[in-house]
């Protein structure tokens, strides 16, 4: 009996040893970037302990920015992160869901040509997408930052792969009972596919939240809707970066991401695993 | 579900805010007939505060114009100015890279300027003035003001210099090599240098020294062949190779990856680096104790490369005239000596010379010295497409995979079909 | 009767569809029909930039005829194949061990949990940078660790700057930033296995690495394959890892086709470097040719998908 308790503990303690060890790993350029930001001008990447005077200087230093209105810029990047990956949850749902359990014409069609724009490099629709938002007149909105990303084929086809397995017998049943198509998708299909609608929401999040080639190229330079990417863009310099500033700035950016990420994960981690245990 | 349902109320929240703040304000044309001038500009901090201060001067000087200054990061600022004209949304003043110039004359995107009113040319650093000069349908126009002008000079460590004996900066090659070499030290005992003598970056803009102290000419005075693969070229290309393969008093720092020169230096591993007017304040500013010298001398004596930006004014700019009255005003001697002297850079105004006060700023004098050998750089219609042809062969030259030999004739040959000629 | 159900489920079928779709047509389907338009154009030397598209010069299938003798473009192919091989197959494996380590009832679970995702929020350039540091050679962590241990290889040029071992530096960054997405999805889809399942394996006498093999894979296989369409698409997207560790894709000391080759130069970054020359048209043409070729790997790629439904 011992024994077997004996060699439980010592499992248990090799599997903890192994996920600290990869955790220590992982997480290796995220302190790395703390550590740096704390240090002297120019001892960036020196195996030092020559810390900035005071400790905090290189934060305050862009906290103290005119250039770096953190504030602005952070409410500006949870805005167009936030609303981006709700409205591509909601129309890759929307439009899933008819691409799994409907059967209309051109449907195959339609489909194959939206993945094939998703393997086309971003940067090609670049030019073409700028020149719409100029016509549409949303330069310097946040419309202009989020719509042209909205809709996600890479999203609608991993929604598609998922409502295909829900079974056609409780639509059916839900059909007998009265309800409209709208209410099929608010209380069927969408509760079943929370997980799935759940990654697309988490992906679209991060892309936004790093996205800096168009929330710079839509925003004039006077823009008040400048994002984080582009504010910390201005630190780096035309000949020279301060690497133990610019870490300072991303420190800035990436906590308040962290901490929410980490607030949020239960919710994430119970949508994941709930919605599928209905299944 | 009652999680889920406060989840949606927030998200309905952030939508309508969406909608409440991007519908508000209209974009504002300038208020009570002023005439407005917007301005792009990609400077530093310190920069952008002078600038401002100086939009504000002119303001006062001339009652009735506003002058917007915009500040665009550096990186990107060139796609940024592309998609901007596209869609007619471009400024009416921009400040670009001096390599950025020749596409946009040869495009007409920006105006000729000494239409507005006159140009005194010789009051410029010349190479700075003689980048904005293009001939176009046989006549010789300006298409832009210099509006900061660089080159680099030999930084070195003083610290490092007194500890190894070493009394004065070197001024020739033979010399550099050989107070390099006193420089490369093995400090830890592991037979390996951990501190190095000299660190220089691979890019074609930074090898222009070597090609210049040699005295090489880059093209043809056509402009139609590629003068590089000549003695003089392959003697310039292989002393910045030896430097790291053969005395190996080079860090490295050319390399993908590697810790830059200016890091190095800053930290006091790396005892000299090729440097401009930009990094003063900053060493000064970690109390390095460092000097500035010549570029050592080779063959053709000391020279640099040229950098730095011009301001132009866009072709569809809306009052073209006092443009050109802010460009003028922001390259007079007495601007420029401010600038300078708040900011520590070269005067792209010869005048402002005698009005600066020199005894806090020693360096520029030298910077300046160095300014007058200056070669201006090849006036190719994309810069970027010959440093891109250029850079992977100077790397495969330093990095010992191919002979400089064969690394400049095959480029040479390699610039005329594909960067001299329109392909 | 069937006809009319159809128009009807069309009918609803579009109206569900229609905010997706309009966003699409505009802002995907348009773009990518007028790329193909740009391909067979040129942005010349004298183009007018504020009316580059009216001012294009027509050259039909130059670009085209241009690009298949472009050694730079064929050797970035081979190299984005190669990044993929490394990165993909790698971000899943790791994602999967974390999953099942994970898995098991053990003290601070949900912190390790928030610890492996934690750096996919860390911007990619950041991440690029910090392990440029790390990687630097004499003085990044990495040396000083190879030091005690021996090791000489990387002493001088480091991991960076050798053409053998640029790339796959690389690759650990970013499969090191990726593995906690993947956890996360092989979690949730591994916590949902019935424990039956299980117990029912144990029954027949299968060992953990049996219940691995012949349970737990097959049950993940859906989110094995996402994760291999996620990481083709980073793969052919992936551009600012190389700009902030190699800066322009080197080193430059690969030969290839009688032209001397960046070892890191994916397509995605070759693409963007003639892009930011103005070269629309050749960057358009670019991307036609590598649409043509993920199209062939996607399609058999979903076969296979439906097969094993």
């Amino acid at each position: 009996m011992d024994v077997v308790i004996f060699r439980r503990k010592l499992r248990n303690g090799l599997i903890f040893f192994a996920l600290v060890v990869g955790a220590v790993f992982m997480l290796f350029p995220f302190l790395w970037m703390l550590f740096v930001s704390l240090k002297k001008t120019g001892h960036g990447f020196l195996l030092d302990f020559a810390f900035a005077k005071p400790f905090f200087a290189n934060f305050k230093a862009v906290w103290n920015n005119p250039s770096f209105p953190f504030s602005r810029f952070f409410l500006n990047s949870l805005i167009v992160a936030t609303s981006g990956a709700f409205l591509t949850a909601l129309f890759c749902s929307m439009g899933g869901y008819v691409f799994a359990k409907k059967d209309f014409y051109l449907k195959e069609l339609v489909f194959w040509m939206m993945l094939a724009t998703l393997m086309v490099p971003g940067m090609m629709y670049m030019v073409p997408q700028f020149a719409i938002v100029t016509k549409l007149g949303w330069i310097n909105t946040y419309k202009g930052m989020i719509i042209p990303h909205v809709a996600n084929v890479f999203g609608l086809f991993l929604l598609r792969q998922h409502m295909e397995t829900i079974p056609n017998s409780l639509l059916d049943s839900a059909k007998i009972d009265g309800a409209s198509e709208w209410q099929i998708f608010r209380t069927i299909i969408v509760p079943l596919s929370l997980p799935v609608i759940t990654t697309v929401f988490l992906l679209t999040f991060l892309f936004q939240w790093t996205n800096f080639l168009w929330q710079l190229v839509v925003n004039t330079p006077d823009s008040a809707k400048l994002t984080l990417p582009v504010g910390l863009a201005l630190f780096k310099g035309q000949y020279s970066t301060e690497w133990t500033k610019l870490m300072a700035a991303s420190a800035f950016s990436i906590i308040p991401i962290a901490v929410l990420f980490i607030a949020a994960q239960r919710f994430f981690i119970e949508g994941l695993t709930a919605g599928a245990v209905k299944e | 579900m009652k999680n889920r349902k406060s989840k949606i109320v927030f998200l309905a929240v952030f939508l309508a805010t969406v909608n409440f703040v991007s519908c508000g304000k209209p974009k504002e044309k300038a208020e009570n007939g002023e005439k407005k001038i917007v301005v792009w500009e990609t400077y530093g901090n310190e920069e952008h505060s002078e600038i401002l201060k100086i939009a504000r001067q002119f303001e006062n000087k001339n009652p009735g114009v506003e002058v917007d200054i915009q500040r665009v990061p550096w990186g990107g600022h060139e796609s940024k100015i592309m998609t901007a004209m596209i869609t007619n949304t471009a400024p009416d003043i921009a400040r670009v890279d001096v390599a950025f110039l020749p596409r946009l004359v040869k495009s007409n995107s920006v105006l000729e300027l000494s239409r507005f009113g006159e140009i005194n040319t010789e009051d410029f650093v010349p190479a700075a003035i003689e980048s904005n000069i293009f001939a176009k349908d046989g006549e010789k126009g300006i298409y832009g003001l210099p509006d900061q002008t660089t080159g680099v000079a030999l930084f070195y460590n003083k610290t490092l210099f007194a500890k190894y004996g070493i009394k004065s900066p070197p001024k020739t090659w033979k010399e550099f090599v050989a107070t390099a070499k006193k420089l490369t030290v093995d400090k830890n005992g592991d037979g390996k240098p951990d501190q190095f003598g000299f660190a220089m970056h691979k890019d074609l803009w930074w090898t222009f020294p070597f090609f210049n102290t040699f005295g090489v000419r880059f093209l043809s005075d056509d402009g139609k062949k590629c003068l590089l693969a000549s003695d003089a070229g392959y003697e310039a290309l292989q002393l910045k190779v030896d430097l790291y393969q053969k005395y190996k008093v080079e860090a490295g720092a050319w390399q993908s990856g590697s810790i830059d020169p200016d890091t190095g230096f800053l930290n006091g591993v790396y005892a000299m680096i090729f440097s401009g007017p930009w990094n003063v304040k900053r060493f000064r500013d970690a109390e390095l104790d460092f000097g500035i010298s010549l570029i050592p001398a080779g063959p053709a004596g000391t020279s640099t490369n040229v950098g730095g930006t011009n301001m132009v004014i866009m072709r569809r700019a809306h009052y073209p005239e006092i443009c050109f009255e802010f460009l003028k005003y922001l390259t007079s001697p007495e601007i420029q000596a401010q600038w300078c002297q708040d900011l520590g850079q070269i005067p792209v105004n010869l005048k402002a010379e005698k009005l600066m006060d020199f005894s806090d700023n020693k360096e520029i004098k030298i910077f300046l010295e160095q300014m007058k050998t200056a070669i201006p750089r090849p006036k190719v219609v994309s810069y970027q497409t010959l440093a891109l042809t250029v850079n992977p062969y100077l790397y495969a030259a330093l990095a010992g995979e191919m002979s400089v030999k064969k690394a400049l004739d095959t480029v040479a040959k390699k610039i005329e079909t594909e960067v001299l000629v329109e392909r | 009767m069937i006809e009319n159900r159809k128009l009807r489920a069309t009918v609803t079928s579009y109206l569900f569809l229609a905010p997706f779709l309009l966003v699409f047509l505009l802002f995907l389907a348009w773009p990518v029909i007028y790329s193909f338009y740009l391909s067979l154009h040129k942005v010349c030397w004298s183009t007018d930039l504020y009316n580059v598209f009216s001012d294009m010069k027509l050259v039909w299938f130059q670009n085209y005829k241009q690009l298949f003798k472009d050694s730079h473009f064929w050797w970035s192919l081979i190299v984005t194949a190669y990044y993929a091989l490394l990165t993909i197959p790698a971000t899943i494996f790791l994602g999967l061990m974390l999953a099942i380590l994970l898995n098991n009832k053990l003290p601070g679970v949900s912190l390790f949990r928030s610890a492996y995702f934690l750096p996919n929020v860390l911007d990619i350039l950041v991440v690029g940078i910090i392990w440029t540091f790390i990687y630097s050679p004499h003085y990044g962590i990495l040396q000083k660790i190879f030091n005690l241990l021996g090791i000489q290889t990387f002493a001088r040029e480091g991991i960076l700057a050798n053409p053998r071992t640029a790339l796959p530096g690389i690759a650990i960054a970013m499969v090191l930033r990726g593995a906690g997405f993947g956890m996360i999805l092989f979690l949730a889809s591994i916590q949902n296995i019935p424990k039956s399942v299980y117990e029912a394996a144990e029954i027949d006498g299968a060992g953990p690495w049996q219940k691995l093999l012949y349970v737990t894979i097959p049950l993940v296989k859906p989110i094995i394959l996402f994760l291999v369409v996620m990481g083709t698409i980073a793969s052919l997207n992936a551009f600012t890892e190389i700009y902030a560790m190699t800066q322009d894709g080197g080193p430059f000391a690969v030969h290839f086709m009688g032209e001397i080759q960046g070892a890191t130069k994916l397509s995605g970054y070759y693409l963007f470097e003639k892009w930011s020359q103005m070269k629309y048209g050749y960057a358009a043409a670019i991307s036609y040719v590598l649409l043509a070729i993920t199209l062939v790997i996607s399609i058999v790629n979903a076969r296979l998908l439906r097969r094993k439904q």
